[in-house]
């Protein structure tokens, strides 16, 4: 065999293998990375917003009234003409008068 | 998974195990990766408590890279025999900027009283490849030490230095050449000239 050669072969065999300080070193790095790992792919606390969505029930339930005091407000602001004969049917006779909620503010520029 | 049954996976299916929190993934790992990694770094600083800092700060980085690993593209060794030649490469121009030379702690003699003849004779003619790698250029001495004692094949080497397959057997080639140089004054000292 060809020296070189035969002392390749050697050196493949005769390296010391890692030292336990070493290996365990190496598995202390492993596990530290690991746990970290596990840190970030963990859920996230709830946000602000998250939390005020909880107390008014879930967001079904926030939505709901959100939609309901947007329609009231627009009824309220728009006042449809079948409002009246409506509650006139359900409520009976001049029972509800109309009122003006939003009234208008041209009154104010008139000059005296 | 229970240990046996990880045995039997492949280096690449063991990251992705590893990076989904298996304890025994890492074990595995380790003690497939950390000798070659540590054996090729010894073998290109000549100085075992710097190889052990390489291996270890590579085996660092193997962990970290686990949930971004892509399975199929590179095997996490060569993966490894890749970022110890860059740790390598960058404590050898550090030694060079402190005009270190290594070589005097790799040619200790050795102590006469440390086992028989043959022995001896063997840890001198390891010394002597030592010394002599020693002498190579950066890049000839890890083409020679991948090629040649970690047995890697060529488009592996050139995958790890990031050069072609032609440069990879031109390197080998001239590292071999320039190492029978240097150990053909060096017969006698290691015991060969006995049994020629």
């Amino acid at each position: 065999m060809n020296d070189l050669d035969d002392l390749f072969a050697q050196a493949r065999q005769s390296s010391p293998p890692p030292s336990a300080e070493l290996a365990a070193r190496v598995m202390a790095d492993a596990e530290v990375t690991q746990a970290r790992m596990r840190q970030r792919s963990a859920p996230a606390r709830p946000g602000l917003l998250a939390f005020v969505v909880q107390i008014f029930g879930g967001a079904g339930a926030l939505t709901g009234g959100l939609t309901a005091g947007v329609v009231g407000l627009a009824l309220g602001y728009l006042q449809p003409d079948s409002l009246p004969s409506l509650s006139y049917l359900l409520l009976g006779a001049s029972s509800v008068e109309e009122m003006d909620l939003m009234p208008g503010i041209d009154t104010l520029f008139l000059e005296e | 998974m229970p240990r046996d049954s990880l045995a039997q996976l492949g280096d690449d299916a063991l990251m992705g195990l590893y990076a989904a929190g298996d304890p025994f993934a890492a074990h595995l790992l380790m003690d497939r990766l950390l000798p070659p990694t540590l054996r090729y770094a010894a073998r290109v600083l000549a100085d075992r408590a710097e190889a052990e800092d390489v291996a270890q700060e590579a085996m660092l980085r193997l962990w970290r890279i686990a949930p971004d690993w892509r399975s199929g593209e590179a095997q996490p060794r060569t993966w490894l025999y890749r970022v110890v030649t860059n740790l390598c490469n960058d404590r050898l121009r550090a030694r060079k900027r402190r005009s270190v030379v290594p070589i005097d702690e790799v040619a200790e003699p050795l102590d006469p009283a440390a086992g028989v003849l043959a022995e001896i004779i063997e840890d001198e003619r390891m010394a002597a490849l030592t010394l002599a790698l020693q002498c190579l250029p950066e890049r000839q001495r890890q083409a020679v030490i991948l090629r040649h004692i970690e047995g890697l094949t060529n488009p592996e080497i050139a995958a790890i230095l990031e050069i072609g397959v032609e440069a990879v057997e031109s390197l080998t080639a001239r590292g071999k050449r320039a190492l029978q140089a240097i150990l053909a004054g060096q017969k006698v000292e290691i015991g060969y000239a006995d049994e020629e």
